[in-house]
Formats: C-alpha cells, sequence, structure tokens
C-alpha cells in the first residue's frame, strides 16, 4: 500500500501566506478583526477578518473563491512539476458573491461560476489535470474531509498526485446567517476564552500536493497518516453538547493512522470561539486524553472561522509547526473557561513534535479530525480489503412519483420526468421532525424513509449524497428576506438549511448514521462522486445511504445554472440507495469505473476499460445532461461515444426516460438496479431484456466522463 | 387583527408548526410544550419580533422571561414596540 506525503503547500488566510508571516503573526498574535466592507452594513455589526483578494488579469469577472483557489494553485505550481492526476477541492459559498448581486439587482443575468465544483472545473484547467475531480461540500468540516477522500484514492491505488484543498470567502449567506444564529462577536475572536461570545468570520484558501509513494519524497512536508471522521446526528446545526461525535472523529483519526492518542504532540482545535463548540470539542478532549492532554490551541483568534477553507487552512499550519518545530499560541485567550477547566499554549512555544492531530467540525455535526505527521519510521498497519457495495434496497422520486409508479411511468410512457409532487409523495414523514424542511431535504428524507420503512438492515452507518444545485428554496428564500429588508435580516431557519450538506445532516439525523457524512456537488457527476467516494471510504460491514437529488427552482436555476436558461418543462427528484461494503459480492452491487474530464482521448480510455472487464453488457444506460443542453451532438468525441456504444444489444438514453437534472444519474442507477434484478426492463412499451448475469453499464457523457457498473449475482 | 392572535398566527407560519394558531393557549408554555420548538425557531421568533415591531431581545435570561407564554410576549411586545 502506497502511503501519502504532502510534498507542496501554498495558502491565503487572515495571518498571512508564507512561513515566515505566519510565524511572524504568532510572536504578536494580536487581535487582527476589521469592520466587513464588502457589502453594506449598520455601525457596530460583527466583525470579520479578510484577505486581499487577488486579482487574476483577464478573468476580473471570476467568483472571489475562485480567484483565491486560481492564485494559490499558482504559487503551488511554482513548487511542483508534474500536474495532478485528481483535485479534491472543498467549499461552501462557491461563487455565490457573484450570484448575490445578481438576486439582490433583480437585473436577470447568471453566475456561470456559481456552483462549488466550477472551482474545481478551474483549478483542474489551470493546472492540466484530466483526472477525477471531487468536490466536497461538508460545511465547516470540508477542508479536512478532503484529505480522506485524497488519502483513500492514494491507498487504494486510484490516484498518485492529488491537489488537495479548499476554500471559502466572506458573503452575505455566511454573514448574515451566522448573525442570525447570533453566533458572531462584535469584539473579536477569543477561542476558549471564559468571555469568548462568538466567532469571526475569516476567508482563505489552502492547497496542497499530496503524493503516492512508499518513502518520503525529497521534497516532502510531512505524511497524512490519517483521517478520521463521524457525524454527531444530533442537530441540524448545534455540536453535542457531550462532543460526542468530535471524540468519535478524533478516535476515528488515530484508527486510520494506526497510531495511539499518546503519540499526539499539539491538537490544532477547530476553536471557533462560539460557547458551545468549545465546551464541546474540550471535553471530547478530555475524554480522549484523560490526565495527559497534549499542548492544544486554537489559531481561530488570528484566522477567524474560514468555514470550509479552515481545516486546509489549519492543515497548513499543522505543516509549518512541523517543519519548525512551533506551537502556534491561542491569540485571544486571557481567562481560564471554568466550565472548560483547561487552558491552551498562549505565548509561541517551540517543541520537538512530530505529530499532530488538527480537528474540523460543521454544521450538520459534521467532523473530520485530521493527522500528519513527520515521524516517517514507525510502523502501521492496515487491512486492505478490497470492498464491495452490495445493494440491499433502493427507491426514488421522481416526476411520476416513487419506485413503483417511476417504473410504471417509464414502461408505459418511457419517461418519469416531472417535477416532483411534494404534496402528494412525501409521505412516511413525522410532520414535526420535518416542519423546517423544504423541497429538496424532503425529497431525500421521503426516499430514505422508504427504503428504511421496509428494510430489515438495523443500523445505517454513513451517507453519500450527491447534490448539483443544493438546497435552492432555502438558500433563494434566505436573499428574498435579506433584502426585503434592506439586508438587515437573514433567516436562521432557511441559512442552516441553505449549506449543501444540510440534506445529508437531515438523513443522518433520521437514520442515526454516526460515521462519514459525505456531500459531494459535482453537476451531472455528483450522483457519480457520491458512489465513488463510498467506494473509497466505506469499511467492511458498513452500512451506507447513497445517492443523490436535485431540485428544481423556477427563479434560482436558471441564474446558477445558466446551461439551464430558458429551458422548459423543469424536472428533479432523486434516488437513494441502501448499499452495505462487504468484502464478498453478495448479489446485486454498484461499482465506479472510470471518471475523466472529456479530453480527446477520454472517450477511447473509456472504452478501453470497459472492454476490458466485460464482453456483453445487459443494457448501456447512456446519459447526457450537458450534451442535450449545450448541443454537442457534432462533437466528434460525442459521435465516437455514441458510435461505440451502439454496437451494445441495448442502448438507453436515461435523459430522455428521467428528464434532465444534475442528479438524474442517481435515478438511472435504480432503474438499472431494476433492470440487472429483473432481467429486463420495460420502456416505452419495449421490454429490453438481459441475461441475469450481464452486468449494466451506466455511462456520461458531458465536460467529464465516468461510467459504472451495476451487477447481480455472478 | 388582535396583537396576540396575530403573533400566534405569525409564529404558526413562521415556523410551520403543526398546530392551528386558535389552539396555542394564551399561558401556555409554548416553546417547551409539544410544537418541538428548538433554539434555531426560538432566533427566529427573535429576528421576526426585531423585523415586525421593531422589538429586541438581547439576553437569553429576557428570552425566558419574554418567551413564558403568549400572553407575557404580547405584554413584551406591546410594551416595546417601534413599529
Amino acid at each position: 500500500m502506497k502511503r501519502a506525503f504532502i510534498t507542496a503547500v501554498s495558502a491565503i488566510t487572515p495571518i498571512g501566506e508564507t512561513h515566515e508571516e505566519i510565524t511572524a503573526y504568532f510572536q504578536k498574535a494580536r487581535e487582527n478583526s476589521v469592520e466587513c466592507t464588502y457589502f453594506p452594513l449598520p455601525v457596530d455589526s460583527p466583525l470579520v477578518k479578510p484577505v486581499i483578494i487577488p486579482n487574476i488579469a483577464s478573468r476580473s469577472d471570476l467568483p472571489k473563491t475562485h480567484r483565491l483557489a486560481l492564485h494559490a494553485a499558482d504559487k503551488l505550481l511554482e513548487k511542483i512539476g508534474v500536474a495532478p492526476d485528481a483535485l479534491v477541492f472543498g467549499s461552501t459559498t462557491g461563487g455565490i458573491d457573484c450570484t448575490e448581486s445578481i438576486i439582490k439587482n433583480k437585473c436577470g443575468g447568471s453566475s456561470p461560476d456559481h456552483s462549488i465544483f466550477s472551482i474545481s472545473e478551474h483549478l483542474g484547467r489551470h493546472v492540466g489535470c484530466t483526472g477525477p475531480h471531487i468536490a466536497v461540500s461538508t460545511a465547516c468540516s470540508s477542508g479536512s474531509l478532503v484529505f480522506k477522500i485524497a488519502l483513500e484514492m492514494i491507498r487504494k491505488s486510484e490516484a498518485d498526485r492529488i491537489l488537495v484543498g479548499a476554500a471559502d470567502t466572506l458573503c452575505r449567506l455566511t454573514y448574515h446567517g451566522f448573525n442570525a444564529l447570533q453566533l458572531l462577536s462584535k469584539k473579536g475572536s477569543f477561542p476558549l476564552d471564559a468571555y469568548r461570545d462568538g466567532l469571526i468570520l475569516g476567508e482563505g484558501v489552502a492547497l496542497f500536493m499530496v503524493e503516492a509513494a512508499d518513502t518520503p519524497p525529497l521534497n516532502t512536508v510531512c505524511e497524512l497518516i490519517g483521517v478520521g471522521l463521524s457525524c454527531d446526528a444530533y442537530h441540524a446545526a448545534s455540536p453535542d453538547p457531550e462532543g460526542d461525535g468530535a471524540l468519535r472523529s478524533m478516535k476515528n483519526s488515530l484508527r486510520d493512522a494506526g497510531i495511539n492518542y499518546s503519540d499526539i504532540d499539539y491538537i490544532n482545535l477547530h476553536g471557533t470561539a462560539t460557547v458551545e463548540n468549545d465546551k464541546a470539542e474540550l471535553k471530547a478532549v478530555r475524554s480522549l486524553f484523560s490526565s495527559q492532554i497534549p499542548l492544544f490551541s486554537s489559531v481561530k483568534g488570528g484566522t477567524g472561522h474560514t468555514l470550509a477553507a479552515s481545516g486546509a487552512i489549519e492543515a497548513y499550519i499543522s505543516t509549518i509547526c512541523l517543519s519548525e518545530g512551533l506551537i502556534p499560541p491561542n491569540a485571544g485567550f486571557t481567562h481560564e473557561d471554568p466550565e472548560i477547566g483547561l487552558s491552551p499554549v498562549t505565548g509561541l512555544a517551540y517543541r520537538e513534535i512530530s505529530t499532530v492531530l488538527s480537528n474540523s467540525f460543521g454544521f450538520g455535526g459534521n467532523n473530520a479530525s485530521l493527522l500528519v505527521s513527520t515521524d516517517y519510521n514507525s510502523k502501521r498497519s492496515f487491512n486492505l480489503d478490497k470492498i464491495v457495495l452490495n445493494v440491499v434496497d433502493y427507491n426514488c422520486l421522481t416526476g411520476a412519483g416513487n419506485l413503483t409508479a417511476t417504473l410504471d411511468a417509464v414502461a408505459k410512457s418511457g419517461s418519469c420526468a416531472g417535477l416532483v409532487d411534494i404534496a402528494s409523495n412525501v409521505v412516511g414523514l413525522d410532520p414535526r421532525a420535518v416542519r423546517r424542511q423544504k423541497r429538496l431535504p424532503l425529497i431525500t428524507l421521503s426516499v430514505a424513509s422508504s427504503i428504511t420503512a421496509g428494510s430489515s438492515v438495523s443500523a445505517i452507518n454513513s451517507v453519500y449524497l450527491g447534490t448539483s444545485w443544493g438546497p435552492m428554496s432555502e438558500t433563494f428564500d434566505f436573499y428574498t428576506r435579506l433584502f426585503a429588508s434592506n439586508e438587515t435580516f437573514g433567516s436562521a431557519i432557511d441559512f442552516i438549511g441553505s449549506v449543501h450538506n444540510a440534506p445529508a445532516a437531515q438523513l443522518a439525523l433520521m437514520c442515526k448514521a454516526k460515521s462519514a457524512n459525505v456531500t459531494l456537488t459535482g453537476g451531472s457527476t455528483s450522483f457519480y462522486q457520491a458512489l465513488f467516494s463510498a467506494s473509497l471510504l466505506s469499511e467492511n460491514n458498513e452500512t451506507a445511504l447513497l445517492g443523490a437529488a436535485d431540485q428544481y427552482h423556477e427563479t434560482l436555476l436558471p441564474i446558477v445554472d445558466p446551461r439551464f436558461n430558458g429551458v422548459q418543462n423543469g424536472c428533479d427528484g432523486g434516488a437513494l440507495l441502501l448499499v452495505n461494503a462487504s468484502t464478498n459480492k453478495q448479489g446485486l452491487s454498484i461499482q465506479p469505473v472510470f471518471y475523466s474530464v472529456n479530453t480527446h482521448s477520454a472517450v477511447d480510455e473509456l472504452i478501453d476499460i470497459i472492454n476490458d472487464r466485460h464482453d456483453m453488457y445487459g443494457v448501456v444506460w447512456y446519459s447526457t445532461v450537458e450534451c442535450l443542453i449545450t448541443d454537442k451532438s457534432s462533437d466528434d468525441q460525442y459521435r465516437r461515444f455514441i458510435s461505440e456504444f451502439n454496437r451494445y444489444r441495448h442502448l438507453l438514453d436515461g435523459i430522455s426516460i428521467t428528464g434532465r437534472f444534475d442528479s438524474s444519474s442517481s435515478i438511472i442507477a435504480v432503474l438499472a438496479c431494476e433492470q440487472v434484478l429483473n432481467g429486463s426492463i420495460v420502456v416505452n412499451g419495449i421490454e429490453y431484456s438481459s441475461r441475469k448475469t450481464e452486468p449494466a453499464l451506466i455511462v456520461e457523457f458531458g465536460d467529464m466522463i465516468y461510467a459504472y457498473e451495476i451487477s447481480g449475482k455472478e | 387583527m388582535e396583537l396576540k392572535q396575530e403573533l400566534k398566527t405569525k409564529i404558526v407560519e413562521l415556523l410551520n408548526l403543526q398546530v392551528s394558531a386558535e389552539n396555542i393557549a394564551d399561558d401556555e408554555q409554548f416553546i417547551t410544550g409539544d410544537y418541538g420548538i428548538d433554539s434555531i425557531d426560538i432566533l427566529e421568533i427573535v429576528l421576526m419580533l426585531d423585523q415586525d415591531y421593531g422589538v429586541k431581545i438581547e439576553t437569553k435570561e429576557k428570552g425566558e422571561e419574554v418567551f413564558s407564554s403568549i400572553n407575557s410576549l404580547t405584554e413584551f411586545v406591546a410594551q416595546n414596540r417601534s413599529k
């Protein structure tokens, strides 16, 4: 098994960019919060910690987050020679700063770089990466969680050189959202301090080159030895006051790395400076380390809370700790909180340290703990079983209704396309429990409820959910109220609901799923990314909900996704598969096969790979969300793609069945499960039969090309 | 509309409570009662009171006092409203 080494780093943070600048900040560690000048605010509003957003020549139209990420990539490129072969990037705000101006001005127009995935696409083009682009959006744990996906890609030989990172920038949504939650401070960020009164929002980016190797490469900064994930499954926004999820996240990181708690030299706390987070986190630390707590501090007194970027920025600071042998001071701490009863490091200290633990926790009780080390000689052993995702059950909601109604509509008319009828199809949910939920979480919760109601599975551990557009109703409603109140009032409920990982958090709450909770967002690759992540991260005997969902929104969709500007007849829906990870194939199973940027050779690469796998697929489902919208039918690669797959007995056009929306691939997945299980499927009155031993292949042709397989009993 | 009734209706709509406004009793402890109201809902009510009535609730203690019943909430809004 290959090990993962961080070989290059770059960052832009509110306390500097380089080792020297950040170390110089730590020497003084002064409060550095300022007034927010990005948008109009009344006097005496909460403070922020901004960075100088770099201007990218000829791309001043790009959102701030994109410009930060590209600038950091330029700095990283100076240090690396070869392009990465994969990219894992996290964000919560994406290009929303451009989107909110359009919503505010009501003058039409679109925000072509709204999506979080568009940062990955820009980065990929910029650094010449044509391999898998994974976009993570798990709120404030994103910047640490990205390392887990990268680590497993390296352990499982899916990539050798991965560009990993996260970025977020200040915007109205997060500023007014956290303000509505009364979590922002007007004084400053004082993590762990007895008189702390909230967090200060910051912004920034950190990027890393993570390389696979057996021994440390020449330019190694440190080794990425483990990442632990967990979900509180406690509340949509508040941390579990007992710190149970935080404790499990840290424990999982130790197990992942194969080390003991006594091996940790320094803990970089999540330490947001909110009353609740700091109390719960330190409770978890005390519980894990008992009387042997290593040195610890939070750097958010300096950086502020940079949301998705925070995990990556703090991973960057952890690399500085290891290379300089320094322990960052907990800026802002003067008085020990009697409810915590512990004091962090308050002045810059120098120690011989070799292993750092860094915590990142987010909305939805989404936790990630990262371990980096320069102790390259310790022997660690791992279990690298080949995992199969066995499909135990599945269901969906489409314009036609649930799976039964969908199959019926597909059989009769060849289409289940349309908008989910929420009133008649969202059933089986406790009205009180879901009273705050809007369209997207209602779709996913309802599908999950239909699966768990009839399932004999005793526990669901993890959730892997793809969504391209995220909760658009909550996002739009938040801005509507904000701009109607002259930029004064945001909604606490809509803010919590607006984050991309809110639906997955609701699934975790409903199913008490306390292991990994991962939301992926990648346009029409969203479902594939969820599948890919589930196959990477699932451990033997774990059960997960895997799927994707997207909602239609008449006003917001054409703004955030110009591909859908002018598209009539909106469609939405989603599907979930209950999968059990096992070392044995037990019947129906699903497996990712291929994921690449659509280059001139990608179709040939795909064809080579699938020809090596099977002589014959029962049915090939092809999906072309983007082609049908942007008319790539004249494209050479597209013609090559179609002519190649025409040799298969049955070639079904998935999009004509599901309608055009980015998570339609999840619907195709459950239809393909039915087809493989039954040996046939009826579409528009025609029966497509296959042998039960023949798997189905689902391929997507767009700016990205991917393929996955669903197979029955062997 | 009478302020008391108006507040009940607004809260039921704002939080999508699964109860009709008429069925919330004036002296009922609706925050800790059976409607499943949590801290996020309370923040939403606080925002609504500020936005619609210009009434600010600055501390947790004040909130607990004000939100003890519809009666106490109505009284507080009536005395402090600027809109």
